[in-house]
């Protein structure tokens, strides 16, 4: 994905005003078939990227739908005023308060690998201390001090967490994730009844401390075929110009 | 060799896809982390979440989407 026009500051300071969803494509049925809906390719299949900006209701769109804001705006001043002038056709009902996070703990430690950003996850065996933890981190995650820095996965059951290459007990952590998302470092453990104020503080040490690898496209999938790393879609990947690997017997994640 | 030309064909194929997005141009390096001074876009990676926080709070959405793996190798866009 060309993520050029949307790590410029105009565009990020633009965003605050918006309602910002990024899906992983090809990891539900259901955003599958909406994705397909929004922006499709001749072939009528849903491709790697699908890029659009709509209304509250999510019915008019907004800008011209495509497989990246480069189909839409010229450049990033472009996309930013663009922004600005959507959002003031709305005014605004309240803050954002919801966790922004991916739908579970494995694709979350992906997709913080993928922004090379630490990931923040929560884990509690309790449904009701989950529903708690996740209303604590979505306080943190909106602070000023915290905007933006990290990603967010939803509270996990600790079963979840096996999942990956971490097999994590009760508590909120901040993950430093490996190169390919399977695993990762602890950077910090707090525990669940940490107020919202520690949380921020625990959190904002462990950013001092994470060192984002740096990665080269080639050099990472050479590394990631050599090392058997097999990411398996929960549908189908239907792109037709996407590169196809058979998944090796040994599995994959 | 054979091994070569499947990450060659691979790395072509994720580059024609990100030309297909655009002017953009092929992937070179994977960007980093924004400056610690300044925060990232924020993301709900949800489809209902998002909409029923744009609804509840009547904002426009911004929406993306992209498959966090090449080749099927994880941990890159």
């Amino acid at each position: 994905m060309d993520r050029s026009f949307l790590l410029q500051k105009e565009v990020i300071e633009a965003s605050r005003d918006f309602v910002c969803i990024r899906l992983a494509t090809y990891e539900d049925k259901e955003e599958v078939d909406y994705l397909t809906q929004v922006f499709h390719g001749p072939s009528g299949a849903l491709e790697n990227t699908v890029f659009t900006m709509l209304a509250p209701d999510a019915r008019k769109y907004l800008a011209r739908s495509g497989r990246a804001p480069q189909w839409a705006f010229s450049d990033a001043a472009d996309m930013a005023k663009s922004m600005r002038r959507f959002a003031a056709e709305y005014k605004p009902a309240d803050t954002q308060k919801a966790l922004p996070a991916m739908k579970d703990f494995r694709l979350s430690l992906d997709v913080a690998a993928c922004d090379n950003m630490p990931l923040v996850a929560a884990v509690s065996d309790d449904h009701d201390e989950r529903v708690k933890l996740n209303q604590k981190l979505a306080q943190v995650a909106w602070s000023r001090e915290l905007l933006g820095r990290t990603a967010y996965a939803r509270a996990a059951a600790a079963g979840d967490t096996a999942k990956t290459k971490l097999a994590l007990q009760p508590g909120v952590y901040v993950i430093e994730p490996d190169a390919f998302g399977t695993g990762g470092k602890i950077l910090a453990w707090m525990d669940s009844d940490a107020d919202t104020a520690a949380l921020t503080i625990g959190i904002a040490g462990a950013l001092a401390r994470f060192k984002p690898p740096v990665k080269e496209a080639r050099t990472h999938i050479t590394d990631g075929v050599r090392k058997g790393i097999y990411w398996k879609t929960a549908t189908p990947v239907t792109d037709p110009h996407g590169p196809r690997r058979e998944e090796p017997a040994s599995g994959g994640q | 060799m054979r091994f070569g030309w499947i990450v060659g064909l691979s790395v072509l194929a994720c580059a024609a896809a990100a030309l297909a997005q655009g002017p953009g141009g092929p992937p070179g390096p994977v960007e980093g982390p924004l400056p610690s001074h300044q925060g990232g876009i924020v993301w709900y990676g949800t489809l209902r979440s998002g909409i029923a926080e744009a609804k509840r709070t009547n904002r426009p959405i911004l929406l993306i989407s992209a498959a966090p793996h090449c080749h099927n190798v994880s941990g890159i866009w």
